[in-house]
């Protein structure tokens, strides 16, 4: 019964998710690492391959928010290139082969935000509009 | 009676799953995932089996359920476990995976066990349903044909080239078990197993993939090896070694996909030579194409295998006395009933995707191809002569992870 229960929750997950990643052209993202050299810019390419597990030339650990987000629908929309489902289909590829597992996930704007600050080394998104502190870095911006 | 107990193994282990997914674990260095699916499928033919699929609608093929456990007992060492319940009689349940892996950084992986065979694009997820468009990877390159795990080493570097992400991946090790086929089991020792696969992303949108895998190989295929005996016995060596399963196996593979939010087109390519007449050459490739209508992808694939002529000894003469002819057409008999066939296919699937981790697909797949070991199986000596190498393959399902 549980189990139900939570299929209908993902389903109406789901419904979001279509209808966010509607919202999602209208808006924008900033990436925000928590790094010593403040000149690091990346492009599109290496902020994908960052959040997709590969190899980029700097070393940073990804931090992301939830797929029912609309912060992370636009970054799917406008950063990755790929649907939800894709990139959920791509990270039970990754994951049950052994090869590398999907970033570790921040339950809202405001945990993500803090973690961020407090853990070196690591690189988010958040929306465009939100503040971010001094200390950390915008590497990568969506609309410019 | 075996697959009775394989559906109660399967049922326990999903109650026990579903138990598990429940728990909250406060230990941060143990984590819980895992995999499942169920499909329904139906062959439109009644002189043939293929895949385990007759003209009556199963689950059983290819229905299954799997937990998998990490445990990691440093920053850098884990140990994976992947226990699988499988409800196909060619199959056992148990541990698939298991191994220790050392990642020191994000560069380098290395590790070490029992493991899946990275054959092709999806050989080492073949189980995870979730991870793939279709129910039914296309047969000519993902068939059951070739042993799934290994026991041994494998290293894998990740790096930055410019526009180029890429990783390669050096493995060796050797299987002993079984090689399932048609029902059968045959007990399979494969050594010096050593394979490299290189992977590069390009741009973000294209990603390539090709591999090359060798071993020795020794199969032994019970009463035709017992055949080969009597041919040797009787001096026709030539004949007799043409039916052994013993040799040296070489794989290419070549593969590349490009993606973008609304589409996605696939391509893979592969080459099995052997040097045993028995194994026959194959060249095998697919070409795919998805079109996304959020959450629905349509696919469509186009597979196609084809195996090279095999060319039968010619040392046991024909027309000499009875006993001759005899041997002489029981050797031919014997290659004909071991001939692979050539498979055409086009599969036309939908995938949707109704949550973050539940999929639900449909499949329909139109098959032209003869009798063969690894293709279609007649249920009859009668049902062989009515088939007109022509089938469709119906398959419903539901792929979840946890």
């Amino acid at each position: 019964m549980r189990y139900f229960m939570k299929m209908s929750l993902m389903l109406v997950f789901w419904g979001a998710i279509g209808s966010s990643e509607c919202a999602a052209e209208s808006r924008d993202v900033v990436v925000v690492a928590n790094v010593d050299n403040k000149d690091i810019r990346l492009d599109k390419r290496a902020v994908r391959n960052l959040f997709m597990g590969n190899a980029i030339e700097v070393l940073l650990e990804p931090i992301t928010l939830p797929p029912e987000t609309l912060t992370r629908a636009v970054f799917n929309t406008k950063v990755i290139g790929l649907t939800e489902s894709r990139i959920q289909s791509y990270w039970s590829q990754m994951r049950f082969s052994g090869r590398s597992k999907p970033p570790k996930e921040m339950q809202d704007v405001e945990d993500l935000l803090a973690y961020i600050s407090t853990h070196k080394g690591t690189v988010a998104f958040f929306p465009a509009d939100v503040d971010i502190p001094d200390h950390l870095t915008v590497v990568y911006q969506t609309g410019q | 009676m075996y697959k009775r107990l394989n559906t109660r193994v399967l049922l326990c282990f999903a109650v026990a799953c579903l138990s598990v997914s429940q728990v909250s674990y406060a230990a941060e260095k143990l984590e819980i995932s895992g995999f499942g699916r169920l499909v329904a499928g139906y062959l439109d033919d009644n002189n043939v089996k293929f895949e385990g699929y007759t003209n009556e609608l199963t689950f059983s093929e290819q229905s299954l359920l799997a937990i998998q456990a990490d445990y990691h007992l440093t920053d850098t060492l884990t140990v994976t476990s992947q226990l699988l319940a499988h409800n196909n009689s060619e199959r056992d349940s148990g541990i698939e995976w298991f191994y220790l892996s050392y990642e020191p950084n994000t560069q380098w992986l290395f590790k070490a066990g029992k493991m899946r065979t990275p054959f092709y694009q999806y050989s080492d997820v073949l189980d995870v349903g979730f991870a793939y468009a279709w129910l039914s990877p296309p047969q000519q390159l993902y068939s059951a044909f070739l042993f799934n795990q290994y026991e041994g080493l494998s290293g894998i570097h990740r790096f930055a080239l410019g526009p180029v992400s890429g990783s390669v991946e050096l493995y060796t090790g050797r299987y002993h078990g079984d090689t399932s086929f048609q029902q059968k089991r045959y007990p399979t020792d494969i050594d010096n197993l050593r394979g490299i696969v290189l992977n590069a992303i390009v741009g973000g949108n294209l990603k390539l993939r090709s591999s090359y895998i060798t071993a020795d190989f020794a199969l032994d295929l019970e009463e035709i090896t017992q055949f080969a005996n009597i041919l040797r016995g009787a001096g026709f060596v030539e004949s007799a070694n043409s039916l052994t399963m013993e040799g040296e196996f070489d794989i290419y593979q070549a593969g590349a996909i490009y993606e973008e939010f609304d589409y996605h087109l696939a391509w893979e390519w592969m080459k099995i030579t052997s040097n045993t007449i028995l194994a026959p050459n194959i060249t095998s490739y697919y070409l795919q194409g998805g079109y996304v209508f959020d959450p629905v992808t349509v696919n469509v694939t186009f597979a196609n295998l084809i195996t090279s002529a095999v060319e039968p000894a010619n040392d046991i003469p024909f027309g000499v006395n009875p006993g001759l002819d005899q041997l002489f057409i029981a050797y031919n008999t014997t290659l004909q009933r071991t001939k692979a066939s050539d498979l055409k296919s086009l599969t036309l699937g939908l995938r949707w995707d109704a949550g973050v981790n539940v999929a639900f697909k449909a499949e329909v797949t139109h098959y032209q191809g003869g009798i063969g070991i690894s293709t279609f199986e007649p249920l009859s000596e009668s049902a062989a002569l009515a088939f007109d190498e022509r089938a469709n393959l119906y398959q419903i399902g539901m792929e979840f992870v946890f």
